[in-house]
């Protein structure tokens, strides 16, 4: 794994990662530790127990389809997925043990591994795959992957474990496109909203909405020897005191996850707490530019410049999550870091932009902004205050989840503070969010959809299959953004985990799946 | 929310007997008049009793302990602590005698017209009264508020909506009590028209227990303003306010613990200041009961 | 008097309780129904296509007019079926099932912490009037009455569990799984709880207490030489004894409300808990299911105080 970007990248590697140093004397437990490097066995590891994770929200729902924040964290227990991702940001096999292109990038073939079994007995070939991909592309059951699967057109059956998927057209982030996508048991279609059910190292024993999801070892996995556990028990607290309470009482094993300013707390009384190796998320504002004044490109740019990244580090994130100005992870190679100078705060040259901009400012400035986490209020305020003291007037709104996103999908803000997704795996990860997409439902472009020369920059990006040059044009499509002004990354969103003593083997995707495969307890 | 209720309960029962050998004093010398006094001459006079702006952040001195500076500390954003809870004051005066002129205003008639009138519309009104009343009082103004939007006004009124029935109920106590009088008799024979006869002749003679009512029902909408506050539904930041200023204050527990004691006391302090109040001016009528 | 009368004031008493549910039903129904905000919205996150967003409202039914909405709940919920949470799925008589006991449990600690203070402070007060510690309880009792419950929750978790590290600062720790646990974990709960109300009854235990001391069969059992403490406890408390049911009885009503601010401070998952995630999230039917059942449960605890009302004093005439 390349360096993380956080200040305890040293720990959080020894902590996290513990298990690859004892690859060499783990032969025997596992398939060759090639592709499942991360998963090698520590020769010291005992089996056994049950792990207790505490969680701040609640599961929607167990389908791996409603791929809504609060779910995705559990799902690699019960689901796997064709690929998965490295702290390195390489495609990984998971339940596809190969894969290949077509040269002309119309097709992919997927094989799968060998021996595979369902929670319910049953194998998962070729046909459970291509079952999987009709209930994905269902409008009724797609869910939040439903639009993700838009290009591929077909799959075919090449033989027992082997499917082909034909697209539309070729597009080079068909592996990132896939890489949320966890294989249901066919067996389970019917129920797994409320009981789950796939091909994952944990089943689905109970899910108490509100209060507790209860996973135990699924003796047919097929990867051998996982997992190590014999239940995972996830807890759901509503406060995230509470949680870290329970966390410091030593009730629960795992906390997912500490709120950022506590962590330097925590540690100084001893404990272990780890931000994610990989953030994927990031605060970002989001300006309406059909209203004015932010209609007026040197509005939004001397905004841009009003936001003072590293005080809202400090104080609300405690300095755990970093300032950003782009919208890519700093563990990738497209993280420009020249950029974080050119557009770091600057209150001078916004006042001269704002004076520039000439008179015509209209009245208060709407600021919108959720209750999604404890951040979003108290980031807004620090924002508010900044132009405020430019003579902006803002005042902010604050709604819950429910309430906001009507408001805000219907365009009605003019500043908007979220929480979005960064290009993480692949150039094209942050083109998810609503603030990037290419046409009128775009809230901060409604109707008219962003302008021109932001398509034609995603185009050119996705022009080349060759990851280098894609992350290389991918830093120019940033540019264009900045330069226009309506999106202006804050701050890292960076889920940070507290790990009890005995906790040994836990690793986090760069997708914020928690894995515990290889997860076990040393007491 | 349960302090809410025993205002209420309390109404309706013996002030404890020292307070009404007290009640000769004059009002000036009564320590809740006073502080509630000085609470408002604060409010009104804030932005000369401090230098910081109740929303001025000082990036580099945040949560900072209490000092010559900053005589309450700074809160999460370098805010001066006092400046907020000055101003903070304000919104829990105006929502508070704000909210309860609404509801008295809108009660009061409300009760004596159906008390009077009787009959249909009297079963109706008070059917209405009775299913607000089943409400628990913080769910009553949560959904208001939700509805309506945050924002002073908006809480105003929901609180008012909270407190109107209790109005409503004390006039029509009252009316039922002198609809039978002789003196009212003596108007209905003499042919005065019923809206004279409720406002110019029963109204006056039923004023005490809704003057004893006023100062409950502003220290209820106080209470109910920084719950709703506290739940992240009544005043919005960065305006301040007391119960939000506690509510934010609970993840700095640790850090600067003595942030949410403040607001907390100058809650308290006023709530305890107004049913003082109230006890007195109930102990005054009954002492002088020909009021 | 107390055969015909009560039953027929009862059954009179019986049909109100009746209209002011149907009543609140249909204004608690309006309430939500105008919640700005959409739980699909939930479900869908910042990712949901506009279609989708079709889709998901059609299947969880949210596209039916208004009053057929209205019907299709109220018709379920007479059927005793509560229907299923539109975030989840999950049946929401489960989940009342699982927060109910939950709330009743912190309400029972609670109504203890209201007998403990109410009925020693209460009489004592109302015999020693003039003693200095029932000034000081007078005092005192101005006090609880004016801390909000939610500063004193946020004070004493404070206090108790972060500096003096006696008891958890929050979370709840079932009966089952350590009864020792479970009693810590509610202590602080029921205090918070139950301070305020206590006040409220020992003012009212006192008041009432006063009253009947003064009237002549206490004089008389005075002065046929029984001790003290015999006509306090035994006499004069047992004819009090009436009214202040009846208004502990209220305040139990009231403990409902006061549990979503305390369960919401001290993370107890119990029907406050419930309540408040489900308004947030725009749960409409747990929302209207759980409001419905507090108001519900009030107006029974109200008609029950009446019932024993009647029981405990024949004088009492029902018109």
């Amino acid at each position: 794994m390349t360096g993380t970007p956080e200040r305890n990248g040293g720990l959080t590697r020894r902590r996290l990662f513990r298990l690859a140093a004892g690859a060499a004397a783990a032969g025997a437990a596992l398939p060759a530790a090639g592709p499942f490097g991360e998963w090698a066995l520590a020769a010291a590891a005992k089996r056994g127990g049950t792990l207790t994770v505490g969680v701040n929200t609640d599961l929607v729902s167990l389908d791996p389809n409603d791929i809504v924040f609060a779910n995705v964290p559990m799902f690699f227990q019960v689901y796997n997925y064709l690929v998965k991702y490295s702290t390195t940001l390489q495609p990984r096999p998971d339940l596809a043990e190969f894969w290949d292109l077509a040269k002309d990038g119309m097709s992919v073939v997927f094989r799968l591994q060998d021996g595979v079994r369902t929670h319910s007995g049953g194998t998962f070939g070729a046909d459970a795959l291509i079952a999987n991909f009709h209930r994905t592309k269902a409008k009724a059951t797609g869910g939040g992957l439903y639009s993700r699967l838009g290009d591929w057109e077909a799959a075919e059956r090449v033989d027992a474990r082997t499917v082909r998927f034909r697209f539309s057209h070729p597009h080079p982030d068909y592996l990132a496109q896939i890489a949320r996508w966890g294989m249901v048991d066919p067996a389970a279609f019917a129920t797994v909203k409320q009981k789950g059910g796939g091909t994952g190292p944990f089943r689905v024993q109970e899910w108490v909405p509100g209060d507790r999801v209860t996973f135990v070892r699924f003796d047919g996995y097929w990867q051998k020897g996982l997992p190590l556990l014999d239940r995972v028990v996830c807890r759901v607290f509503s406060d995230p005191q509470a949680l870290e309470n329970a966390f410091q009482a030593g009730t629960i094993d795992i906390a997912h996850t500490i709120v950022n300013k506590d962590v330097a707390r925590l540690r100084q009384a001893g404990f272990h707490v780890e931000p994610a190796p990989v953030p994927n998320e990031y605060y970002v504002l989001t300006l309406n530019t059909r209203r004015p004044p932010l209609d007026n490109i040197k509005v939004r740019q001397a905004i841009q410049l009003l936001v003072d990244r590293a005080t809202v580090s400090r104080t609300v994130l405690g300095g755990v999550a970093r300032p950003i100005a782009q919208m890519v992870t700093p563990a990738s190679p497209g993280y420009d870091p020249q950029i974080e100078t050119e557009y770091a705060y600057n209150p001078a040259k916004a006042k001269q932009l704002l004076a520039s901009a000439g008179a015509g400012r209209g009245g208060r400035l709407n600021f919108l902004t959720s209750t999604s986490t404890p951040e979003l209020p108290q980031i807004a305020q620090i924002i508010q205050a900044d132009l405020q003291k430019a003579g902006l007037d803002v005042g902010i709104t604050i709604h819950e989840p429910a309430q906001y996103f009507p408001a805000y999908f219907a365009g009605n803000f003019d500043l908007n503070l979220s929480f979005l997704t960064l290009a993480t795996i692949d150039p094209t990860d942050f083109t998810i969010s609503s603030a990037f997409r290419t046409d009128g439902t775009n809230p901060s472009w409604l109707q008219t959809g962003p302008p021109p020369g932001y398509i034609q920059g995603l185009q050119n990006l996705n022009a080349t299959f060759n990851m280098r040059e894609r992350w290389t044009r991918l830093r120019s499509v940033i540019r264009y953004i900045l330069e226009q002004a309506w999106a202006v990354p804050v701050a890292l969103h960076l889920p940070t985990y507290g790990l009890g003593k005995a906790v040994e083997g836990f690793e986090v995707d760069p997708q914020m799946l928690l894995q515990l495969r290889g997860t076990w307890l040393n007491r | 929310m349960v302090m809410a209720l025993s205002s209420r309960t309390l109404a309706s029962h013996a002030a404890p007997r020292r307070e009404r050998r007290r009640s000769g004093r004059t009002a000036a010398a009564d320590p809740g008049i006073a502080f509630l006094v000085v609470v408002a001459a604060a409010a009104v006079a804030a932005p000369l009793l401090t230098r910081y702006g109740p929303t001025d952040m000082s990036k580099n001195a945040v949560l900072a302990f209490p000092s010559w500076s900053h005589l309450m500390g700074t809160d999460q954003f370098g805010r001066d602590i006092l400046s907020r809870l000055l101003y903070g004051a304000r919104t829990a005066l105006a929502v508070g005698v704000g909210a309860t002129a609404i509801a008295a205003v809108c009660g009061v008639p409300l009760g004596l017209w159906t008390g009077f009138k009787g009959g249909t519309v009297d079963a109706i009104a008070m059917r209405g009264v009775d299913t607000l009343m089943a409400i628990p009082a913080v769910l009553l103004a949560m959904a208001l508020v939700a509805v309506a939007g945050p924002g002073s006004l908006n809480v105003a009124v929901a609180v008012a909506v909270v407190g109107l029935p209790q109005f409503a109920r004390i006039a029509r106590a009252g009316v039922l009590a002198h609809r039978r009088m002789e003196y009212v008799e003596a108007s209905v024979a003499a042919g005065a028209h019923d809206v004279r006869i409720v406002f110019r002749t029963i109204l006056p003679n039923v004023l005490s227990p809704v003057l004893i009512q006023i100062p409950i029902g502003v220290s209820r909408a106080i209470l109910l303003e920084a719950s709703l506050s506290f739940l992240g539904l009544g005043t919005q930041p960065p305006q301040p306010s007391w119960g939000l200023m506690i509510s934010e204050s609970r993840e700095y527990m640790y850090a600067a613990p003595w942030y949410g004691i403040f607001p907390g006391a100058a809650i308290a302090l006023t709530v305890l200041a107004l049913n003082h109040v109230a006890d007195r001016v109930r102990s005054q009528w009954r002492t002088d009961p020909a009021r | 008097m107390a055969g015909g009368g009560l039953g027929r004031y009862l059954a009179r008493r019986g049909v109100e309780a009746a209209l002011t549910l149907f009543l609140a039903s249909v204004l608690v129904f309006a309430m939500v129904a105008a919640l700005p905000g959409d739980p699909a919205q939930v479900i869908l996150g910042d990712r949901g296509t506009p279609d989708q967003l079709h889709a998901l409202r059609a299947y969880l039914g949210l596209d039916q007019p208004l009053p057929v909405q209205y019907g299709r709940w109220i018709a379920r919920t007479l059927r005793g079926d509560l229907g299923h949470s539109l975030i989840n799925g999950a049946p929401v008589s489960e989940t009342v099932g699982r927060a109910l006991p939950l709330t009743l449990q912190l309400s029972l600690w609670a109504f203890a912490v209201v007998v403990l203070i109410a009925f020693p402070a209460g009489v004592f007060a109302a015999t020693r009037a003039r003693s200095r510690l029932a000034a000081a309880l007078r005092w005192y009792h101005g006090w609880a009455l004016a801390v909000p419950v939610f500063w004193l929750g946020v004070l004493l978790s404070w206090y108790f569990g972060v500096v003096l590290r006696w008891l958890p600062p929050s979370g709840f720790v079932s009966l089952g799984e350590s009864p020792a646990g479970w009693a810590r974990s509610l202590v602080l709960p029921g205090i918070t709880l139950g301070l305020g109300v206590g006040s409220v009854m020992a003012r009212f235990v006192e008041g009432s207490l006063a009253d009947v001391l003064s009237n002549d069969f206490v004089r008389t059992a005075r002065a046929k030489g029984l001790p003290n403490r015999a006509v306090v406890w035994r006499h004069a408390l047992g004819n009090a004894l009436i009214p202040i049911v009846t208004v502990l009885g209220i305040q139990a009503g009231f403990f409902i409300g006061g549990a979503v601010i305390t369960e919401a401070v001290f993370a107890i998952p119990g029907l406050g808990s419930m309540l408040w995630r489900s308004i947030l999230t725009r749960d409409y039917l747990v929302t209207q299911s759980v409001i419905l059942i507090g108001i519900a449960a009030f107006v029974v605890i109200n008609l029950c105080t009446d019932a024993l009302y009647g029981l405990l004093d024949p004088r009492i005439r029902y018109q």
